[in-house]
């Protein structure tokens, strides 16, 4: 009997790896969300501590920027999601390009969110680095631009890794599709991509819709 | 056929090997060097203690020595220690299976680890850190000028070992058991393991976060935690015990797992109650996650919350209670041999029992304001880190020492090294539920003179319990080189692991083995 | 490709209600609840959890079982000690 070679040896049939690979994502996934979740604890307890600092620092954030952020992550979803079924249907070449529309998109994402911390870091804001402020909400205000910068940039590393995954996956579902006779890591990619919309679509309310509009 | 260990004996091979066999190997002597180095610190501390004055070292070298033995022996040794180097040796041979899930990903968490540890270490060599292993916040923060940030990403490494761990354990045993091996046919130690698994995975990346939020703090000065800068400590405290309570059951789990092997085989009859056991430990796990807020009792969280963890605390004595009384269900007219596995699992029955049933005095409201921050709770929690866990991994170890490396120790060092233990340990930490009793602080390196005498007898049960450890390091040693040869099955035990040769073939099973139910003891057609 | 699309779709629609919300004061529940429902969208349809097997189902509602832990007993201490 002899066994396909994309079958690790510890695995007696492709079906049980599949399984495997996918109850492995899914566990990361579960992981990762108690992760955020942990930041996102902390910061529910800063703004109820902090409430009108937490929404003058929202109100500093350019709103209009988020939501376009967010559309675009969003929509990148939407792709990867097309994407993955594409490549379960074996149409490789169409699942490609979806790949690489969701890496445009991510970059674009990137392009943004680099730009916005430019304008912040321009109005003195960064934590560590020139954050200076002279009004009421020190503590607070503090608190809220490090939550910012940090969520953010843990969010934006998880992008860059989800946009070099997907980069690597169009290449291989449009020249090298012999390496993934079954779809099962492009299904992978596409759940931790699904992952970094998820946890913008609260960082987004959280960090730039705060106290309502002004 | 060439069992693992003489497949290749190139360094290359064991420093790039994805063989589960080989990286339990790694993980152990690893984390024997770690429990070497927390035992020295130990040993230094109860030096110390010895005598009323503060005269051996100074009173701030005293807090680098026990921050230093909590977090070594806590992140890189007992997290790691059954789960690592046990179940990582025998979680597939248990199932029937070739390896773990996922080999690689098994690799880099010894290396993740390897190098988390070696970056706590660093933090030690240069100044270390005097904040406890609890690192509580705001002198963690704001106060220490000790080394807090480069040990706390040491911990923060180690941390992501532990979820590799974790997430390679539970896909395995859902989806490598072999064809015959259901899930209550499932060996317990592998349940253990599995509900361990569980917590490591979704309570670890809260640790990760709290260390981060640290970090933050001492550079940035951000008011997370400090109420000077508009924080909370007490926020400091609830994300630390969400993970460190459960991480408690990470350090006992496994070590029920193992006792739950050792019992039947050396009483010769079937596990009581096995289905309970089984789902006892899945309770643990996850009553385990519901009763932080009982170590914060006296710091100031709000009385409801402190009546409901309470309360909480208490049921989690129901599953051990299950337990305990399943074990010695088991041993009734059982035909007992007192082999050395054997004594140390009948030491951990003890010794947890007092354990757990002094954790029931501290889950106690009223009781715990007294004793808060006493010598009574070094005692409890040493009952259960070392009474139950370590005597469990030192049983273990002996129990299956045999198969991972294919040779017999000697049995009369192997008795003598589980009594002294037994004995010493008791010598050292019996004397400290009376002195937390009487009102001993811990954390101090100095008292007044009253706590001295039974100060004195804990520092000599502290000189027998450090011969008991010695002595298997240097007779697991020697047996590496003179042993007898152990062949397949020395215990006639039952289970998948004891079908394959001494030390196993690279993968475990040429064919897919032949599952029968769970401890079938006595073992027909043997005796 | 047709639920894909929809989905999409009513995500964008949130989009829009809750930067409305924000404008209209609704506060953070409203926002919360948009959010959540977001989630719910991407997590059924797009991560297909419909369509996965019973243990994934499992995965997935034990984390939601552990985010109430973290949350709800920490959230708990906080209301009943500050009031908030």
């Amino acid at each position: 009997m002899s066994s396909p070679p994309e079958l690790g040896m510890q695995f007696s049939d492709l079906r049980q790896q599949k399984d495997a690979y996918r109850l492995g994502a899914w566990v990361f996934v579960a992981s990762e969300i108690m992760l955020f979740a942990g930041i996102f604890l902390v910061y529910l307890i800063g703004r109820m501590t902090h409430p009108e600092a937490f929404t003058e620092g929202s109100h500093e954030l350019n709103q209009f920027l988020g939501a376009v952020n967010t559309a675009i992550l969003l929509t990148s979803s939407f792709s990867v999601a097309v994407a993955v079924s594409k490549a379960e249907d074996k149409k490789y070449r169409t699942a490609s390009w979806l790949l690489l529309l969701t890496a445009v998109m991510g970059i674009c994402f990137l392009g943004i969110k680099a730009y916005e911390w430019y304008e912040e870091y321009e109005r003195a804001r960064v934590p560590g680095l020139n954050f200076t402020y002279e009004g009421e909400h020190l503590p607070g205000l503090l608190l809220f631009f490090w939550f910012y910068f940090t969520s953010t940039a843990l969010h934006a590393i998880h992008v860059t890794i989800g946009v070099l995954v997907n980069l690597w996956f169009a290449w291989v579902c449009r020249y090298r599709a012999h390496w993934v006779p079954d779809p099962s890591p492009v299904v992978l990619s596409g759940i931790y991509w699904h992952l970094v919309d998820l946890v913008w679509i609260f960082l987004f309310p959280f960090l730039y819709l705060v106290g309502g509009a002004s | 056929m060439k069992d693992y260990l003489y497949e290749d004996v190139s360094l290359k091979s064991w420093l790039l090997t994805t063989d589960h066999k080989r990286i339990g190997i790694l993980f152990l002597l690893t984390i024997t060097f770690f429990f070497i180095i927390g035992g020295v610190a130990a040993t230094l501390m109860r030096m110390e203690l010895a005598t009323a004055p503060g005269d051996l070292v100074s009173a701030d070298v005293y807090n680098r020595l026990f921050t230093l033995h909590g977090t070594v022996m806590v992140w890189l040794f007992l997290i790691p220690s059954i789960p690592a180097t046990l179940g990582n040796f025998l979680l597939p041979l248990m199932i029937g299976a070739k390896d773990l899930a996922f080999p690689r990903l098994n690799l880099l968490s010894w290396y993740v680890f390897l190098f988390g540890g070696l970056l706590t270490l660093w933090s030690i060599i240069i100044g270390g850190v005097d904040t406890g292993w609890t690192f509580y916040t705001p002198y963690s923060t704001t106060y220490t000028n000790s080394h807090v940030i480069m040990m706390a990403a040491g911990i923060f490494i180690v941390g992501f070992s532990s979820i590799f761990s974790g997430l390679n354990f539970i896909v395995t045993v859902h989806s490598l058991r072999a064809p015959e091996m259901t899930w209550t046919r499932l060996p317990l130690f592998v349940w253990t393991l599995y509900a361990t698994s569980l917590i490591m995975v979704l309570a670890t990346p809260i640790l990760s976060v709290t260390l981060v939020l640290i970090a933050a703090e001492r550079l940035f000065g951000v008011g997370i935690f400090d109420p000077a800068l508009g924080g909370d400590p007490l926020l400091f405290q609830h994300l630390f015990w969400f993970y460190s309570h459960p991480a408690v059951y990470i350090m006992i789990l496994p070590g029920m797992g193992v006792i739950s092997e050792i019992l039947p085989c050396f009483a010769r009859r079937p596990i009581f109650g096995y289905k309970f056991i089984a789902g006892s430990s899945l309770a643990i796990a996850v009553f385990g996650f519901l009763v932080w807020g009982h170590h914060m009792f006296a710091a100031g969280q709000s009385l409801y919350a402190g009546l409901v963890f309470s309360f909480l605390s208490f049921l989690v004595a129901v599953p051990s209670g299950i337990k305990v009384f399943s074990w010695t269900a088991t041993l009734y007219k059982g035909s007992i041999r007192f082999d050395t596995p054997m004594l140390y699992a009948l030491g951990f029955m003890g010794l947890f029992t007092i354990g757990g049933l002094t954790g029931l005095f501290l889950a106690t409201l009223a009781v715990d304001v007294h004793l808060t921050d006493t010598f009574f709770v070094v005692a409890h929690f040493h009952f259960i880190m070392v009474g139950g866990m370590l005597m469990a991994y030192l049983g273990g170890l002996h129990f299956w020492w045999p198969k991972m490396t294919g040779k017999l120790y000697p049995e009369t060092l192997g008795r003598i090294s589980a009594v002294l233990i037994f004995l010493g340990f008791n010598g050292t930490f019996l004397p400290q539920f009376i002195l937390g009793y009487l009102g001993m602080p811990r954390r101090y390196y100095a008292y007044p003179e009253q706590f001295e005498f039974l100060n004195v007898i804990s520092s000599a049960g502290a000189v027998l319990l450090a011969l008991g450890y010695a002595l298997p390091l240097a007779y697991f040693t020697w047996s590496l080189i003179k042993g007898r040869p152990a062949g397949a099955d020395p215990w006639n035990a039952a289970g998948l692991e004891w079908k394959v040769s001494s030390p196993p073939p690279h993968h475990n099973f040429e064919t897919i083995p032949v599952v029968e139910q769970p401890y079938r003891y006595p073992r027909p057609g043997h005796e | 490709m047709k639920t894909h699309l929809l989905v999409w779709l009513s995500l964008m629609l949130l989009l829009g209600l809750t930067v409305v919300a924000w404008q209209y004061h609704l506060g953070f529940l409203m926002a919360l609840a948009i959010a959540v429902t977001k989630a719910a969208l991407v997590i059924a349809f797009f991560m297909h959890l419909r369509k996965e097997s019973p243990l994934t189902k499992f995965v997935a509602g034990a984390v939601l079982f552990w985010l109430l832990i973290l949350f709800g007993f920490t959230l708990a201490d906080y209301f009943s000690r500050l009031g908030f």
